[in-house]
């Protein structure tokens, strides 16, 4: 890594010793080192995962079972979804947090570094275990990521490598928000009161409390799910008197929170990115903080929208529907917000904006498609359809990871200390966000028309589509080895960043060289 | 960025060439942008109420980044655009907080009226249970005691390309056709108890409207009732992950007139006649599978009343027979099992070799008929007949290289039933 090379140019790292080698990467405790590990770790998941989604899109392409047979394919739908939630977008914002939030508030690190340590190195062999699962008489899990019960009970083995891996990630992740609470709420730089807090590091506290309130319950689904298949015990098996319903419950009221503790960080880094390059500042600071508090509070009361088929009473339909409905209220502000942060600003547009524009345009599309969706009656027929699977990608692929990618090229700069190059990164957006586009946006006709999602074969009639849907795949896949081009080239050399990198930007990240050194803020800044 | 114009122009090119293909490809495709056409009431609320939060959800995405792309064009620093500095505006705040809650609750008032009319399943004319299996549903009319089971008939040769050389092409409604259709009434309330055996099932016909889960335990209702006029054949499909065979347990509904139907139902629920019923007739698909319908039909219903039963024992069966029907009739094992009986290993055992084929007959009996719990290996009793049942048995314990010489017979199946 450059900025290790360089780090002795900084006065701060006389006094301390910087570890090499193993030593360094294995036994760290620095936030700056733990977050690359798990940005680098969530980049290879992706890549994982995006293999998996190429060979679901190679088997769509015609109808009929040209590559492999549906049990198969049913393995790949499932561990596509659990690779990149849990594997790609997930530890990528932690990857986010543990870089910026120290930088951001003032703190020399995380408060809990060795808990740093562990909260990563437990992820490595989490996924190992997820994945040697295919090689299990049986295969992988194949009951989709929500791993419903009774199905699940059906499953081989490879369902308890599953729950022993979802253990070890829940794990990871409460120790992480519980890393990323203690940090902002102790470390944060003298003068920095909370309303004065950098939006990123808002989004991310909100979504560690999310975390600390959900894993839990993940956690106790899938252990109660493991008890029925060995122990006996019937929660969910109907065989048993068990009720199946109520896994899907207890799922979803973890589910729907995830979904926001995936876009909430979104959030954060796209509020940053924009007032950067429109040259303004953030428009309604403080109803951003307000509005992601709502959001928060509002995921806990809308789990049962993911159900609405399973024959609830129409009361807790309605209210279903009225809450989530409710959702865009504050999610609406947010992307109101963003508008007016442009709105007569000066802007130019390199490529973290080109990203910051595209992840408000193409996520507000989810989000609509999303208000659609809350309509019960209208859910009904969208319901478990690829309109269902187009809107998610929406809100994830264009929404997380999008965002995601347009904070690597912000803040390439400062942890690598070269300016990535401009051309190619503006390349790689236009790829990604067209591909994107062709690969999804024809999901809605399909789903609309009547195709069930986590089919391996379908009907004649949506053969075009999914066509366009498989050749997009491909290329947004493919688009993605430049992303992986430019970060190597722009660790390896280039042109020397700046310490501000960009024009006049805000946030105490801003304040110390690029690359960050080893040690920042020895000595905390005062904020004023 | 100076030359950003520039390239939004190729852009524009590109969306034009893009959008040419879509036109010409619609030229010859028959798929659709939306929902398929609407046959009852509930499906027309439904799609007025798609369409009203659509166009509600498109004139916000263009007032929104109408507003964007204007000050992306205008306020730019190409343009020397000074920057404004102001960063709230309590005003404007409660005002874009408010106003999309007044348009929420303008959508939220129809959407209420249409999920309580869908919601009311009182005072149905008919009712029907319908239970999923993997992978196929079980049908049975309440009020006049037909039933049957209903399963995919496109045969597997379509499905599995594989082998590009050995592929058949696919017919007009591949995997969208079954055996046995669900025969209802036009213009009449019917009633749905939907129940699953095993794992979680949807049971979902778009043109009515209609989807509800099918779950192990729980009896869900749903209603429909088709326009008088629209009689005709209805194609819908699973909807809930419900394993290795998901996509390959289609639904077809027939809807027929109030009169066909009493005439159906007079006729004790045959199939014989089926092309006399509908309006819209499909062309017999040139298959086994066909061959086998026609042939089980008499067999199935011969099944549920004890003295024919009783008949079908005195006749002689040969192994040869039994080879014959139990190759054709094994379709149903083929599914998780394999066409060479081999199965998956971990989760779908072997017949090839295995150790229940070879090993006590009993065994492979009991299996068959009365399944083994927790897996996806259901009960066959109810579903299949002594002869079938027998067949099958017969079949997999001398095919597939296990050459066990056994031959089961119906009366050792009858003997067998609870």
């Amino acid at each position: 890594m450059s900025h290790a090379a360089t780090a002795h140019d900084d006065h701060h790292d006389h006094d301390h010793h910087m570890p090499t080698g193993f030593k360094r990467w294995f036994m760290s405790t620095n936030h700056k080192d733990i977050g690359t590990l798990y940005l680098i770790f969530s980049l290879t998941m992706l890549f994982i995962g995006g293999a998996m989604a190429l060979v679901i899109r190679a088997e769509l392409f015609q109808p009929g079972l040209q590559f492999v047979d549906p049990h198969f394919f049913n393995q790949m739908t499932t561990m596509h979804a659990l690779i990149m939630v849990f594997g790609a977008v997930m530890p990528g914002f932690v990857g986010f947090a543990n870089w910026m939030i120290p930088l951001m508030v003032g703190a020399p690190d995380m408060a809990l570094p060795r808990m740093n340590n562990w909260s990563f190195w437990i992820l490595p062999f989490a996924f190992s275990i997820l994945l040697l699962s295919f090689f299990v008489p049986g295969g992988a899990p194949a009951a989709g990521w929500t791993l419903y019960a009774p199905l699940t009970i059906q499953g081989g083995m490879s369902v308890d490598m599953g729950i022993v891996a979802i253990h070890m990630m829940g794990i990871s992740s409460i120790m992480g928000a519980i890393n990323v609470i203690v940090t902002v709420l102790n470390m944060r730089a003298p003068g920095m009161t909370l309303m004065k807090m950098p939006m990123f590091v808002w989004t991310w506290l909100i979504t560690a409390f999310l975390l600390i309130a959900v894993m839990p319950v993940f956690a106790g689904a899938v252990t109660m799910l493991l008890t029925d298949r060995h122990f006996g015990t019937a929660f969910f098996n109907p065989a048993g008197g068990g009720d199946p319903v109520l896994y899907q419950h207890i799922f979803w009221f973890f589910g729907h929170p995830e979904v926001y503790i995936m876009i909430l960080p979104a959030f954060g880094i796209i509020s940053h990115i924009i007032p950067t390059f429109a040259r303004k500042p953030l428009f309604g600071y403080s109803s951003m903080v307000f509005a992601t508090a709502a959001i928060a509070f509002l995921s806990f009361i809308v789990w049962a929208h993911h159900m609405f088929t399973v024959g609830m009473p129409l009361q807790g339909e309605l209210f279903f529907m009225y809450a989530t409905m409710l959702i865009s209220v504050p999610t609406g502000v947010k992307v109101f917000n963003w508008v007016t942060t442009m709105w007569r600003g000066s802007m130019t547009f390199e490529t973290p904006m080109l990203y910051a524009i595209g992840v408000v345009f193409l996520f507000t599309l989810g989000g609509l498609s999303g208000l659609m969706l809350a309509i019960t009656p209208a859910d009904f027929q969208y319901h478990d359809t690829y309109f269902v699977v187009a809107h998610f990608h929406y809100v994830l692929f264009s929404g997380a990871v999008m965002a995601m990618m347009g904070g690597a090229f912000y803040w390439l700069p400062k942890w690598t200390g070269h300016m990535y190059n401009e051309t190619l990164g503006k390349i790689h957006f236009w790829l990604t966000a067209i591909f994107f586009n062709i690969t999804f946006f024809p999901q809605h006709f399909l789903g609309l028309a009547g195709m069930p999602r986590r089919y391996a074969d379908y009907p004649l009639q949506f053969t075009e589509f999914n066509q366009w849907s498989s050749i997009g795949a491909f290329g947004l896949g493919i688009s993605q080895l430049l992303f992986v081009y430019i970060i190597v080239a722009t660790v390896r050399g280039g042109k020397k960043a700046t310490k501000e990198v960009w024009d006049n930007p805000e946030g105490l990240e801003w304040t110390v060289p690029s690359p960050a050194p080893f040690h920042t803020f020895d000595e905390p800044p005062v904020v004023k | 960025m100076t030359n950003l114009p520039l390239k939004f122009n190729k852009i524009v090119k590109f969306l034009t060439v893009f959008g040419g293909l879509l036109f010409s490809a619609a030229a010859f495709a028959e798929y659709r942008l939306n929902f398929q056409d609407p046959v009852t009431q509930t499906a027309r609320d439904i799609f007025s109420l798609h369409m009203l939060i659509f166009w509600i959800c498109v004139a916000i995405f263009v007032l929104v980044f109408g507003v964007m792309f204007y000050s992306i064009f205008k306020h730019r620093k190409s343009k020397n655009y000074e920057p404004a500095q102001f960063s709230h505006s309590t005003k404007v705040e409660v005002v874009w907080t408010i106003i999309p809650f007044i348009i929420l609750v303008a959508m939220a008032i129809p959407a209420t009226q249409v999920l309580i009319k869908m919601e009311d399943t009182t005072k149905s004319d008919l009712t029907i249970k319908i239970t999923g299996y993997q992978w196929k549903w079980g049908y049975e009319y309440l009020d006049s005691g037909i039933d049957f089971y209903s399963t995919l008939a496109t045969p597997r040769e379509q499905i599995d390309q594989f082998d590009t050389e050995r592929a058949v092409p696919q017919g007009e409604n591949y995997l969208l056709e079954v055996d046995k259709h669900l025969v209802v009434p036009s213009g009449r309330k019917v009633r749905a108890l939907i129940t699953a055996n095993d794992v979680i099932h949807a049971w979902w016909i778009p043109a009515f409207g209609t989807k509800k889960d099918a779950i192990p335990g729980y009896i869900n209702e749903l209603w429909f009732n088709v326009d008088e006029g629209k009689e005709g054949i209805y194609r819908g499909q699973c909807a809930e992950l419900c394993g290795k065979d998901h996509a390959f347990m289609p639904i077809v509904v027939e809807v027929v007139t109030g009169e066909q139907f009493e005439q159906w139902v007079a006729a004790g629920g045959s199939f014989e006649n089926v092309e006399n019923l509908a309006t819209e007739t499909e062309p017999p698909v040139e298959t086994n599978e066909t061959a086998l319908i026609e042939k089980l039909v008499p067999a199935a219903n011969a099944a549920e009343t004890e003295p024919e039963t009783e008949a079908t024992s005195s006749v002689t069966y040969t192994m040869e027979d039994l080879m014959a029907t139990g190759e054709k009739v094994s379709a149903t094992c083929v599914a998780c099992h394999g066409a060479e009986g081999k199965g998956i290993p971990g989760v779908f055992p072997a017949i090839a070799g295995s150790a229940m084929a070879k090993g006590p007959v009993e065994d492979h009996i009991n299996i068959v008929m009365y399944g083994k719990p927790g897996t996806a290996m259901q009960a066959f009793a109810a579903q299949l007949s002594d002869e079938e049942i027998a067949a099958i048995v017969t079949y997999q314990r001398n095919a597939y290289g296990n050459d066990t010489g056994d031959v089961v017979l119906p009366s050792d199946i009858q003997a067998k039933r609870k």
